[in-house]
């Protein structure tokens, strides 16, 4: 098949899967390189989007394969099997093509209608920064951090509070969602760090940035049922029903497929491997073996949770269903289990490969490195995901982060 | 409502009635729970609202008004139950499941066995004592040895006990009726007090051939119960399947301390310094990292159940590769659900300690059914990593196996 024609044929959920198979051997050449340059590679974005792999939640209104949850995770747990970085660029930065789906037709004509190649960055982790009102639209200046592939997007989202009399409100809809080109924003390169290093999960920053009125939306209301999206993109669920319940989910893909590709690399180290002291076989060790299949029976756990998640996520927006109360605090509990359950298994693995585990050119150590720094996002917290269950679970109020109150301006 | 009623050739909704059935019933095994483990073995009221409910009767074969349910039935039922009541849990989803064992046997036997009635209990004791002597005699075989863990014994009708017979490799299953057998009471222990499992004395006793069958035949794809049951539980080729059975009680059980430990910790209050215990967010924490474990054996539960259902419909053997897969996941199954369980326990104080504690009662059950071989850590993981690693498994059968397919 022609690229033009992969890229608008709509493929099946095991289509996707072999697409991303077929990524894996030049995904594995590129992985040190990936980490040196500390972004993807501009050839493993071009096969990103040659592959349709970043069309999966865009619209098909805009060239997208506009298919409901959570084919992008599945196609990003296949791809962290040899690179996370890539995996994560493709579930959860590749899910913002749902958000933007949500926007108004003025944002997505923009977004998709030059070129329907497109990554869209987020930075919605505020340093500080936000918007005043003027004529036709916002002045936004700040500082955001964590854009994952800003490199390679032409438009990025931050959010930020309305800013009135030199106060901002904390209030949840007071918060909205900027749309801007990345070319009138600065990337500051802050991206050096222990794990995914290939994100490049950047910090943006703007200054006074005029933002016309059409590119702005309540924060609350892009996430809402029926936001302006949903008249733009009707025949699919996740432009129109509630966002927030499906947002988080797609980290535990890259999550889950990283642990699978450390596991798999020490299989394959560990079947020739001998001690370096005394020559002997390390795979015929009795706690080697015992702790190989304790990670194999903790990895699967997860993946079988996830897979509930996904199964249950994509009912719910086949039937356009908002998530109850307790099934969202359920979920979240479940969504950090599911991290715990990638880390403890991938690193009772590094802790047995003696002092090879510490060797850069180790797969195994650069998997490890990436679980535990995707394991410290705050969506799979494992105090954040654990304690309002456990508080719900006693007929305790489960905390809403966010209190009603006016604080002053962080400058 | 009666099953005939529900639509008995729906497998899933018979199972469905099944386990609404246990959960009309659950509070009454609740309240007897205390005097079931007094007794060490269930109350014969206990026993005849069983099987006047039907739930002994999900693996056995429908020509003696059984329901042949698909596997993995006595994991719903069992779990259900084993929220109220353990040990009665045990000998629905345990002992009921040997249904499916003597299903699976000659159809001469079957007759005896649920020819005059079909409520029936099966035991079975798995473990010989020293001293069997079991010689060939004309038509049958002449037994004579102890056998250990009979769960259910004193209410059952039939035993079931795997015998070596001087002079023949293949190891035989035979079959005892309640009046051939003596019952020896070795049962007082920690956990699980209440399934009376005792051991099973043969005297001098002549076992017809019918009653017998070779375990190699009997575990193999189209044992001679083949030929009369319609239900792949009684064709498949059944090791991958031993060991099901007791995820439900297991299961269940956890469930049950989790579901209790929540009651009681709702609104408590430190008895030392009056602080409310469930404000303590260490408290939360722990409950909801119980809960994570929890759903992580179910989905493994329900997956390997899956896949045995699967399986049997396509009337396959699994690989033995995937077999020991299915025995790491209900080793680490287990694991999840003694993990659970044990987490809630130590924070509940010293309430924990008394016996009239449910979360302790459950406690102590979890770990006695953990102590089942068919779960046990070791046992169960050692042969998959060794499979993984490229090196012979000691599973004979696995090995063999993978020595056909190397090249």
């Amino acid at each position: 098949m022609a690229v033009a024609e992969i890229k608008t044929t709509l493929p099946s959920h095991a289509e996707l899967m072999q697409r991303a198979e077929g990524l894996l051997p030049a995904l594995r050449e590129r992985a040190k390189k990936t980490e040196e340059l500390r972004r993807l590679p501009d050839e493993t974005m071009r096969d990103l989007f040659d592959t349709g792999l970043l069309r999966i939640l865009q619209p098909k209104r805009y060239g997208g394969y506009g298919m409901g949850w959570a084919a992008h995770a599945d196609a990003a747990r296949v791809l962290a099997r040899a690179c996370s970085s890539t995996a994560w660029i493709v579930s959860v930065v590749g899910a913002h093509a749902a958000i933007a789906g949500r926007l108004n037709k003025q944002c997505q004509d923009e977004i998709w209608g030059r070129s329907q190649d497109q990554l869209i960055a987020t930075a919605s982790a505020r340093a500080n920064g936000t918007m005043r009102k003027v004529d036709g639209g916002y002045r936004l200046t700040g500082h955001w951090r964590f854009a994952s592939g800003v490199d390679h997007s032409e438009w990025t989202m931050v959010t930020a509070p309305i800013e009135e009399d030199g106060l901002v409100s904390t209030e949840a809809h007071f918060f909205h969602r900027a749309l801007m080109p990345t070319k009138d924003i600065e990337i500051v390169d802050t991206w050096h760090v222990a794990g995914m290093k290939g994100t490049g999960s950047k910090d943006v920053k703007a200054q006074d940035l005029f933002i016309p009125a059409h590119r702005v939306l309540g924060a609350a209301a892009s996430f809402a049922r029926n936001p302006p999206g949903a008249a733009v993109n009707p025949d699919g669920y996740l432009y129109e029903v509630p966002f927030m319940a499906y947002f988080g989910n797609s980290l535990l893909g890259p999550m889950i497929g990283a642990a699978e590709g450390a596991y798999h690399d020490y299989c394959e180290i560990t079947r020739v491997r001998t001690s370096a002291l005394f020559g002997n076989s390390v795979a015929e060790q009795t706690p080697v073996q015992m702790r190989l299949a304790e990670t194999a029976a903790e990895i699967k756990a997860a993946r079988l949770i996830y897979e509930d998640a996904n199964a249950f996520l994509h009912q719910l927006g086949l039937k356009k269903q908002d998530i109850t109360h307790e099934q969202k605090i359920e979920a979240e509990r479940d969504r950090a289990f599911v991290a715990r359950l990638c880390v403890s298994a991938v690193t009772r693995l590094v802790r047995q490969m003696g002092a090879i585990g510490l060797a850069d050119s180790n797969p195994v150590q650069r998997h490890y490195r990436d679980v535990t720094a995707m394991a410290t996002q705050i969506a799979v917290n494992w105090d954040r995901g654990m304690g309002p269950f456990g508080r719900m679970a006693l007929g305790l109020p489960t905390e809403t982060p966010y209190e009603n109150r006016k604080v002053p301006v962080a400058k | 409502m009666a099953v005939q009623e529900v639509d008995s050739h729906d497998p899933l909704a018979v199972e469905a009635e099944l386990v609404a059935r246990a959960r009309r019933l659950g509070p009454m095994f609740r309240a007897r729970a205390e005097a079931t483990e007094k007794n060490r073995t269930l109350l014969k009221e206990t026993m005849a609202a069983l099987f006047d409910a039907e739930l002994l009767r999900y693996f056995q074969p429908r020509r003696y008004g059984g329901f042949e349910l698909e596997w993995g039935a006595q994991f719903a039922i069992g779990r259900e139950i084993a929220k109220f009541c353990p040990a009665t849990a045990w000998i629905v989803a345990v002992v009921g499941s040997h249904a499916a064992f003597v299903g699976r046997m000659k159809p001469e036997l079957q007759d005896e066995v649920w020819g005059k009635t079909p409520d029936m209990l099966i035991c079975t004791a798995s473990v010989a004592r020293k001293g069997v002597k079991a010689v060939r005699e004309k038509g049958g075989f002449r037994v004579k040895g102890q056998w250990g863990f009979a769960s259910g014994i004193d209410h059952a009708g039939w035993g079931v006990v795997p015998v070596e017979v001087e002079g023949e490799t293949d190891r035989y299953q035979m079959a005892v009726p309640a009046k051939e057998f003596g019952i020896v009471d070795t049962w007082f222990v920690s956990g699980m007090r209440g399934t009376g499992t005792k051991d099973i004395l043969l005297d001098d006793v002549f076992i017809p051939e019918h009653r017998t069958l070779a375990a190699s035949i009997w575990l193999g794809p189209n044992p001679p119960g083949a030929r009369v049951g319609r239900s792949y539980v009684y064709s498949v080729d059944f090791l991958p399947y031993v060991g099901t059975s007791l995820l439900g009680p297991l299961y269940g059980t956890a469930e049950g301390a989790f579901q209790s430990y929540i009651e009681q910790t709702r609104g408590r209050s430190s008895v030392m310094g009056g602080a409310r215990i469930d404000e303590m967010a260490p408290v939360q924490l722990r409950l909801a990292e119980s809960g994570g474990e929890l759903k992580a054996a179910l989905m493994l539960i329900e997956e390997h159940i899956r896949v045995l259902r699967r399986a049997g419909h396509a009337g396959q053997g699994l690989p033995g590769a995937q077999r020991l897969e299915i025995n790491r996941d209900r080793a680490y199954a287990a694991r999840l659900c003694l993990n659970a369980t044990e987490r809630l326990v130590q924070q509940l104080g010293a309430l924990s300690l008394q016996d009239s504690n449910p979360v302790q009662r459950h406690y102590r059950d979890v770990a006695a059914m953990a102590t089942q071989i068919g779960i046990n850590w070791d046992r169960n993981l050692l042969p998959y990593a060794k499979l993984l690693l490229g090196l012979p498994t000691g599973d004979h059968h696995v090995d063999a196996e993978l020595k056909k397919a190397a090249p």
